[in-house]
């Protein structure tokens, strides 16, 4: 289990971004974490990635301080792959080394994103869809018991950050990874979490949970997504 | 035309007014591209040009290496850190900015008329310009992918050499390039001043001769051999790093 115990996170000047956030997520849950923009979202997600160690809390997995000791996925707002690498070349480098059986996983998760015949092509010579199922592929590539996500398919259009939540949810079910999903779109949020969290204005807090009680693959536009949408929607003014 | 083609049509016509003008003025002041070639062959059969030639390269690879070097991790060293920035930008303005005459005189007189002084010259000369180029690279180094190595908890020799160097690689290149053409420049001068061997030394000897030719076919095989360099090392090498962004 991750616990997020956040007392205090400011940035220069002390501004107060996130203040008494706390989370708790269990394994292989798929947790969204919405609020309005601004509140400190990425700041968390950077957190929780220990991206930055400068704030006052505990990030713990199973009681035990800090997150080094797991495998972490991480897929950025931005696809951020090294662009003197080839497709195959980005997913190798978060690997531990350059093995043979590495190749192999490396080539299976370009196979599965439908990225195999790219394998040998540069971030630039690929399309922004592209690029982010290769981003995708990097996280889940060493089987992490940890993904966060922060925003990835919210420049995507609907038709493709669809295939991208199918696909984030086919990779998901092999590994069934702790999921961090960052997102302002409430209907994604829905779609695709087990649980979603609502975050305050800054100074964020954990304002309210959702448990989302649907079962299976689902769309944004399903009709069942439609309900708890406009409940939500209302609730929260999104 | 094909660029090769336009670029070695220039140059031939460069020569041929070269030959014409020398066949027209007929004077020693000014031997005919026909005569250098003929000395440069001559020089080349002795053994003295290959000689002098050699020990001028060795001088330009050690003060090049040592100036790239220094230089890199004094500009990385600024570019990443604020507080070495700020501590060591004046001294990268003094750097700069004092005479490479009066550097050379000074090492001459410090460490005696050996070629020791003469290399310490000529890369202190260059580790400013190296240093201005890498800690502007070192600057533009992309903080998200390097928040990606983080992420993904890469080894710290991992980060560097897969992340953060390739990064580099432009400015390194750039400060090979411009390196290399001051520095071959430099040594000739240090060589002339104070040293008894070295193409820098036996043009000073020819120009106390008002030997031409032999000044010309000295300049002209240590330029070949830079452009050698230029063309068989810096540019293929250029190329297969910079190969992504075909």
């Amino acid at each position: 289990m991750l616990s997020v115990n956040i007392r205090e996170k400011s940035f220069v000047e002390n501004v107060v971004v996130l203040k008494d956030v706390r989370l708790e997520v269990e394994s292989a849950e798929v947790v969204a974490i919405t609020g309005p923009s601004g509140c400190g979202k990425t700041t968390l997600l950077n957190l929780i990635a220990g991206l930055d160690s400068q704030f006052e809390g505990e990030i713990t997995v199973n009681g035990t301080q800090g997150m080094d000791s797991l495998t972490i996925g991480v897929v950025f707002q931005n696809p951020r792959l090294m662009p003197w690498l080839t497709a195959i070349d980005n997913l190798l480098l978060v690997m531990k080394g350059d093995s043979q059986e590495n190749l192999e996983i490396c080539e299976q998760k370009l196979e599965q994103t439908g990225l195999f015949d790219a394998r040998d092509y540069y971030p630039h010579q690929m399309s922004g869809g592209m690029q982010r199922r290769l981003a995708m592929a990097r996280a889940f590539v060493n089987k992490p018991s940890v993904l966060l996500f922060d925003e990835p398919f919210s420049s995507l259009d609907v038709l493709t950050a669809d295939r991208q939540r199918k696909l984030l949810a086919e990779l998901c079910q092999e590994t069934e990874p702790l999921v961090i999903f960052i997102t302002h779109d409430l209907r994604e949020a829905i779609a695709i979490s087990d649980r979603i969290v609502f975050m305050s204005s800054s100074p964020s807090r954990v304002e309210d949970e959702y448990l989302v009680e649907l079962d299976g693959a689902r769309k944004v536009n399903d009709p069942e997504i439609d309900g708890i949408y406009s409940q939500l929607s209302k609730k929260y003014g999104f | 035309m094909s660029s090769a083609l336009l670029r070695f049509s220039c140059l031939a016509a460069l020569f041929a007014a070269w030959q014409f003008i020398a066949v027209v003025l007929s004077d020693p002041i000014l031997p005919s591209p026909i005569a250098v070639a003929v000395r440069v062959s001559e020089y080349f059969q002795n053994g003295e040009l290959p000689y002098h030639l050699g020990v001028t390269l060795l001088r330009v690879a050690c003060a090049f290496f040592i100036a790239l070097a220094i230089g890199s991790i004094i500009g990385i060293a600024m570019g990443a850190s604020k507080t070495t920035d700020s501590a060591l930008d004046g001294i990268l303005v003094l750097g700069l900015n004092i005479p490479a005459l009066v550097t050379i005189i000074l090492c001459y007189i410090w460490l005696g008329l050996t070629d020791v002084a003469a290399v310490t010259a000529v890369a202190i000369n260059k580790i400013p310009t190296v240093t201005v180029t890498l800690r502007e690279g070192a600057r533009a180094v992309d903080k998200n992918l390097l928040q990606v190595a983080d992420a993904f908890r890469l080894s710290r020799q991992r980060k560097l050499l897969r992340v953060y160097l390739p990064q580099l690689y432009p400015y390194f290149m750039a400060a090979s390039r411009n390196g290399l053409a001051l520095i071959w420049k430099i040594v000739l001068v240090v060589e002339l001043l104070g040293l008894s061997s070295g193409v820098g030394f036996q043009l000073g000897t020819y120009f106390q001769f008002f030997d031409i030719t032999s000044i010309l076919a000295y300049t002209a095989a240590f330029i070949v051999v830079i452009m050698g360099i230029e063309q068989f090392i810096m540019r293929p090498f250029d190329r297969r790093i910079a190969i992504w962004k075909s």
